[in-house]
């Protein structure tokens, strides 16, 4: 197991190395940031003063292995626009996103398993049709479009809830389903066919003899084993849904990291970009080494693979 | 246990049911809690106007601090406000006499102390506002005369610094700000304004309360109790707000935008002058020895061929502007009269294009900021109309202006100022005309008479030269001036605000309607 470890950990560190100087070159190449900031009416001279005090005229390498270097000694630097610490900005946000997130992930969770069971009760029914057909639409339909919709219906129409912002938790209520119908399709599909595999074992059928009830069988032995899978996936879905939100907090003005990470590309504040992206595939990254632990523990033919 | 936990989830779900319902009601916006609530669509880096200058700081910061001269916001005449008296002493000197009784929102009293405190400010290069060298670098000393007045001299003449003035320079408190820190006034400001700061999210919302002790100047006390402005970066997001009746007011629309919302029930849609303005660049002087546009009859031919108002009324709003010379009338000595310029004439295009020895076609490469697509895609139609070929291609802002900084444009259309910062004709001619690399000109005669008037403190004499420079330019066909920006005020019905002079509202004037 401790082998396991190390080998996924050296393999994840490496991404997320990877991950950080591919973004950084990208950022680096996307436009001049010193023509940005240095404002309309300034000179190329005033302009390249600012490159050169902001370090921007460095080769690429050294300014990324400053940021590294920085990077690990905990400094994220400071938004070249708002001067303020990117950790700052981003602890400031990141409860936002995080409960965002969580909520969707348990909505759709709350969603797709009984969706899942139902259409694994009867295979190839109209109900398992009807459950495809409403994963399907969930994973068609583009996020902004289906929070405009949200907004129009529920805000403008019935005013049942507000439309922007997150100072109440009525505010999450629309945001949390928009990105929870973007996680329910694939959930459903593995809860079913997790479900279908488990319910052909010769152990459900040892327990249908034993004579225990349906929903007993359906739970207690068929769920239990079709869950393994499921909560590795939940786990990645959480670094997708953190990832996600950007559209959706921009389309209903929710202060979190989402909306930071948009407004920052928008007028290339490139620390603050560079420290989100490291974030969400640090996460991403952490959640899907979780999912691989857990199932190497759970299965130790996985281990040896 | 049991009961315990069903009447936990009772309790929960009237909680929540309660929560819902108080939101629906505190949310209908307007004279029902006497909270004004505005929405824009960029957060701003600082919320004050000293650090930083944009529309959405000139927005806030004419709230909550006052400048030395007020700017009328129905007329642009500048008046008396924290200065009660200001006299130009020499080309470089100017003494103010300032307001006696004035205070601050926490309550010190405004003195001369606080005005030299804040040009030091300005002054000192290590405190790297915005823009500090274009803006400020002019100031070259402050000096307190009196308990009550203040000598600032300049290092170079400057015609335009009164605009500065009723613009960007707003007072700080000395003893607050120099306790705290200058950066206070990015999280806590303190001012004279109309409105103080009740609470502040950083880029995303702030809350101001009437000054009830506003002091009698030239803008009138504020009526309405508090002003609530939230970022809401979506438009349809804002739009979807006003219609359900949790916001009064929408500023900085796109016009497109705003036009769509005409006729809606319960809005208002008002549109203004803007101070920001649109051209197509021409690269008269560099590119290859086989450069087309070297040749001044190319230039005057792409001029004639392209229907300006046509792309104004139908591209950008029927109330855009078609601007005659390079500049926007709403600036100061935009002159417009007199000077030469270029109707639509398809058939004169052609000729001059045969004149030129063109009469086989041209090829030209156009390369323009993303949102401009659609106008350089009607450019495009134009120019083939006449035998012009034009390649486009578009990139984002920061890209295009790396380009457009760098002498790379053969065509650009270019969007240029906007805001208080841009109320003279020089910030239109600025950069443009200097001999720098963003000067596709490169004309000795223009760049003398501008410099020229930049510096002469003569309105005569600053009106006769613009004038040469801007027929000359028009002359030479070295730019196309084609439409000025519209600014837009979108307003429920129960919200009375006149549109202002330029680009640069102040909400202390909005009131509800029939009070």
């Amino acid at each position: 197991m401790l082998s396991f470890l190390r080998s996924r950990l050296t393999v994840s560190f490496l991404v997320l190395l990877t991950v950080s100087l591919v973004g950084f070159a990208l950022l680096r190449l996307s436009g001049d940031l010193a023509a940005t900031l240095a404002g309309e009416t300034a000179t190329p001279e005033q302009i390249e003063e600012l490159r050169h005090s902001l370090g921007l005229d460095r080769p690429l390498l050294v300014q990324y292995f400053d940021w590294l270097l920085n990077a690990l000694g905990g400094n994220l630097g400071e938004s070249f626009f708002t001067r303020e610490p990117v950790s700052q900005l981003f602890l400031a946000r990141v409860g936002t996103t995080l409960t965002l997130a969580v909520a969707a992930l348990i909505l759709s969770i709350l969603i797709s398993l009984p969706l899942g069971v139902l259409a694994a009760i009867r295979p190839n029914s109209w109900l398992d049709r009807l459950v495809s057909a409403i994963s399907l639409s969930g994973q068609a339909l583009p996020s902004f479009w289906l929070a405009l919709m949200m907004i129009s219906v529920f805000g403008v129409t019935l005013r049942w809830l507000p439309i922007s912002g997150s100072s109440t938790p009525a505010h999450f209520i629309m945001p949390t389903v928009v990105l929870a119908i973007g996680a329910i399709p694939a959930l459903t599909r593995l809860t079913r066919s997790g479900m279908l595999e488990a319910l052909e074992q010769d152990y459900i059928r040892t327990a249908r003899a034993k004579g225990l009830l349906n929903f007993q069988v359906l739970t207690k032995h068929a769920l239990l084993n079709a869950l393994l899978p499921i909560v590795s996936l939940s786990a990645v879905q959480l670094g997708t849904l953190l990832g996600g939100s950007v559209i959706v907090e921009s389309v209903f003005a929710i202060d979190g990291i989402g909306l930071l990470t948009y407004r920052s590309i928008q007028r290339g504040d490139f620390p603050v970009v560079q420290a989100m992206l490291v974030f969400v595939s640090t996460c991403y990254i952490l959640l899907t080494l979780l999912a691989d632990v857990m199932n190497a523990w759970l299965d130790p033919r996985l281990r040896l693979k | 246990m049991r009961s315990m936990a069903l009447r936990a989830v009772f309790v929960l779900a009237a909680s929540a049911a309660i929560h819902l319902t108080s939101f629906s009601a505190s949310a209908l916006a307007g004279p029902s809690d006497d909270t004004l609530r505005v929405l824009i669509t960029r957060e701003t880096d600082f919320i004050d106007p000293i650090h930083t200058n944009s529309t959405e700081t000139d927005l806030f910061g004419v709230l909550v601090y006052d400048t030395l001269i007020h700017a009328d916001r129905a007329t642009g005449e500048h008046k008396p406000s924290l200065a009660a008296k200001w006299t130009w002493i020499d080309d470089r000197t100017i003494d103010f006499e300032l307001r006696e009784g004035v205070t601050f929102h926490n309550g010190e009293p405004l003195d001369s102390a606080d005005v030299v405190y804040t040009f030091k400010m300005l002054m000192d290069k290590n405190n790297k506002f915005r823009q500090q060298e274009n803006d400020f670098g002019n100031i070259a000393s402050a000096e307190a005369t009196g308990d009550y007045s203040v000598r600032v001299t300049l290092r170079e003449p400057d015609p335009t610094f009164e605009n500065m003035l009723a613009s960007r320079i707003v007072i700080w408190p000395n003893e607050y700000t120099s306790e705290h820190g200058h950066m206070i006034h990015a999280t806590k400001p303190v001012g004279t304004g109309p409105y103080a700061l009740e609470s502040l999210q950083q880029g995303s919302e702030y809350v101001l309360k009437k000054n009830e002790n506003y002091f009698a100047g030239p803008r009138p006390a504020p009526t309405i109790g508090h002003i609530q402005v939230r970022v809401i970066p979506e438009v349809q997001t804002q739009i979807a707000e006003l219609m359900a009746g949790a916001a009064d007011m929408v500023l900085f629309m796109s016009a497109a935008d705003a036009a769509a919302l005409q006729g809606f029930p319960g809005v208002k849609v008002a549109t203004g002058p803007a101070t920001r303005m649109f051209f197509l660049s021409m690269n008269a002087a560099g590119g290859s020895e086989d450069n087309p546009l070297r040749n001044v009859d190319v230039r005057r031919a792409i001029s004639y061929a392209i229907n300006r108002q046509e792309i104004a009324t139908n591209l950008i709003s029927p109330d855009a502007p078609v601007l005659h010379s390079h500049c926007n009338p709403t600036q100061a000595f935009c002159i417009t009269d007199g000077v030469p310029g270029y109707e639509f004439n398809p058939e004169k295009a052609r000729a001059l294009l045969q004149e030129a020895g063109y009469a086989d076609g041209v090829q030209l490469a156009m390369m323009a900021e993303v949102s401009l697509r659609p106008v350089a895609e009607a450019i495009q139609g134009y120019l083939a109309n006449v035998g012009i070929t034009m390649s486009l291609d578009t990139y984002p802002l920061p890209a295009w202006r790396e380009k457009y900084i760098g002498g790379e444009s053969q065509m650009s259309i270019v969007g240029w100022g906007g805001g208080a910062t841009a109320a003279d004709a020089s910030y239109s001619l600025g950069i443009f005309f200097n001999q720098s690399s963003t000067d596709y000109a490169k004309d000795p005669q223009v760049t003398e008479w501008n410099e020229q008037a930049i510096h002469s403190m003569d309105p005569a004499k600053r009106e006769e030269l613009y004038r040469q420079s801007f027929s000359r330019i028009n002359e030479q066909a070295y730019t196309l001036p084609l439409y000025g920006s519209v600014a837009t005020y979108i307003s429920a019905e129960t919200v009375e605000f006149e549109p202002p002079f330029m680009d640069f509202p102040d909400l202390s004037l909005a009131g509800w309607a029939g009070n």
